[in-house]
């Protein structure tokens, strides 16, 4: 018997990742990363800043949601995004796609589009999701601790 | 003959001023980069120092920055005189000065706009100017005019007419006949933008040039200046510098022609690569800092074309600017450095690889 999983939950981060922002990003998340298998993708697209409470977030994060057998995976980074997270490794930990669209579609799921009724990974805490499906795309950004060159 | 030299050290952006007084930092693009050291002394003070390594003396520094009491730059004010003026005085400023020389019989003044960095043979620019017996000799490369120019002191009135064509830029449009060219060959960085600092920082340390970083060569192409403390649990590979009084803490790493300025400090994990860390720059632990200019919080990754600040000090920062001491005792080091024969120009030789990581042990 299959087990349900939750939806693929495609959040914005907002301008500034900085410490006031974290507290109500981390409080909006809890109970999404205390489910069984949590899956998120945070798009970065917005980005221009993050500090170390920033970075802090993005590893507990991941953390709590690699505990619960899910995953946190990156998208679309803005320039700036880009250059902090290769300054603090973290471009190292994360697999980071081009789109939203690329990171949900790794872990199975297709975003929803005004004319698709297929899948859906949501902009907020309240999406519905399916199962994997059969074909995930290569990220085309990035792969990070996934990726066969990093382990070799 | 004798030589005098006029060094004018002009800040086309006022913002900058304060860059190097304040907490804050300007963008690079608008900064006088001939400022900023360079493997430990600014491409100023080794002008200074290669002018007077040619028998140049005096050497006025004539600039609207007040260099002598900005915290973060280095002034030696034993080897020339200086001259902080307003921004529109700077012509008046230079104008009087060659007044000056002229009337204590010097036969040439050597003027240099400092914007770029060239390894000029004085006595053969002073010689070329002799030979043609031309007002004014300008000095140019291959690719156009270099910003610096020797005129003749016998006729002041002349040379102050000429002056003034130099300045903006028209001598060989309107006194062709009174002027006449060197045509230089040698190294030559015009410090147009930080890519070209850059530039000069990894071709001093892979030995393109004749610039030379400040301190003792420890290993092969490993430099450390005065008082660097490197952790024994760094690794610095060659070829890489550490300035005077930086700390390199445990597991940093500091590769490819990377160099960090005096008073930085690099802590643990924290690797640099092919970058430029300047003075008085804190990096955090567990960073990567590969193909950048970093100053305190600002960051310019040559790479991606992208420059912006970080707020925050437990990733970059800027650490206390120099007390009035700290700067005194700097002075006076450069002063002994400059009596005891200048070893900017000469590589030092004196490996000690067996001490390199004792000796430079920071104490928890």
């Amino acid at each position: 018997m299959r087990k349900t999983r939750l939806p693929v939950l495609v959040r914005q981060l907002p301008q500034s990742v900085n410490a006031e922002n974290v507290r109500v990003l981390q409080g909006e998340l809890d109970s999404f990363l205390k489910a069984d298998g949590p899956r998120l993708v945070f798009d970065l697209s917005q980005v221009e800043e993050m500090d170390a409470a920033g970075v802090d977030m993005l590893l507990r994060c991941v953390s709590d949601a690699t505990k619960r057998d899910g995953d946190l995976k990156l998208a679309a980074p803005s320039p700036r995004a880009l250059v902090i997270l290769e300054l603090t490794q973290l471009d190292r930990l994360f697999e980071i796609f081009e789109t939203p669209a690329e990171a949900a579609a790794s872990y199975g799921v297709t975003l929803m589009t005004e004319n698709s009724d297929e899948t859906l990974a949501s902009g907020s805490s309240n999406g519905n999701g399916t199962e994997p499906g059969e074909s995930t795309p290569e990220p085309q950004l990035r792969s990070g601790r996934r990726s066969d060159s990093d382990v070799a | 003959m004798r030589t005098a030299a006029i060094i004018i050290v002009q800040d086309s952006n006022q913002s900058s001023v304060h860059d190097f007084s304040g907490a804050g930092s300007a963008p690079f693009g608008n900064r006088n980069l001939a400022l900023l050291d360079v493997l430990g002394e600014s491409v100023l003070n080794r002008t200074i120092a290669r002018l007077q390594r040619y028998g140049i003396q005096p050497i006025s520094v004539v600039s609207d920055i007040d260099i002598a009491h900005a915290p973060r730059l280095s002034w030696d004010g034993a080897t020339a005189d200086l001259e902080y003026t307003e921004a529109g005085e700077l012509l008046a400023s230079v104008e009087r000065l060659l007044f000056q020389y002229s009337r204590q019989d010097f036969k040439a003044l050597v003027l240099i706009q400092l914007t770029a960095y060239a390894e000029l043979d004085y006595f053969d620019v002073l010689r070329s100017h002799r030979d043609q017996g031309r007002a004014v000799t300008t000095v140019q490369d291959g690719e156009g005019p270099l910003p610096v120019s020797v005129f003749n002191l016998k006729h002041e009135e002349q040379c102050a007419e000429l002056l003034r064509s130099f300045w903006n830029g028209s001598l060989w449009h309107r006194n062709r006949s009174c002027a006449s060219r060197y045509v230089f060959n040698g190294y030559l960085n015009r410090l147009e933008n930080p890519y070209e600092f850059r530039r000069l920082v990894t071709d001093a340390l892979t030995r393109r040039c004749e610039l030379r970083p400040l301190g003792r060569e420890v290993r092969p192409r490993v430099w450390l200046g005065d008082g660097a403390r490197v952790d024994s649990g760094a690794r610095i590979l060659a070829p890489a510098y550490v300035g005077a009084h930086s700390k390199v803490r445990a597991a940093a790493l500091v590769t490819r022609a990377a160099s960090v300025e005096r008073n930085c400090e690099v802590d643990c994990g924290t690797v640099i690569d092919d970058a430029t860390v300047l003075r008085f720059s804190y990096l955090g632990p567990g960073l990567e800092v590969a193909h950048t200019l970093v100053d305190g919080g600002r960051l310019l990754h040559l790479a991606r074309n992208l420059e912006f600040e970080i707020q925050d000090r437990r990733l970059l920062g800027r650490l206390r600017s120099p007390s009035p001491l700290l700067r005194l005792r700097d002075r006076v080091m450069a002063r002994v450095r400059s009596s005891a024969s200048s070893d900017v120009f000469v590589p030092t030789d004196s490996p000690e690889p067996a001490s390199f990581h004792t000796a430079g042990e920071i104490t928890p």
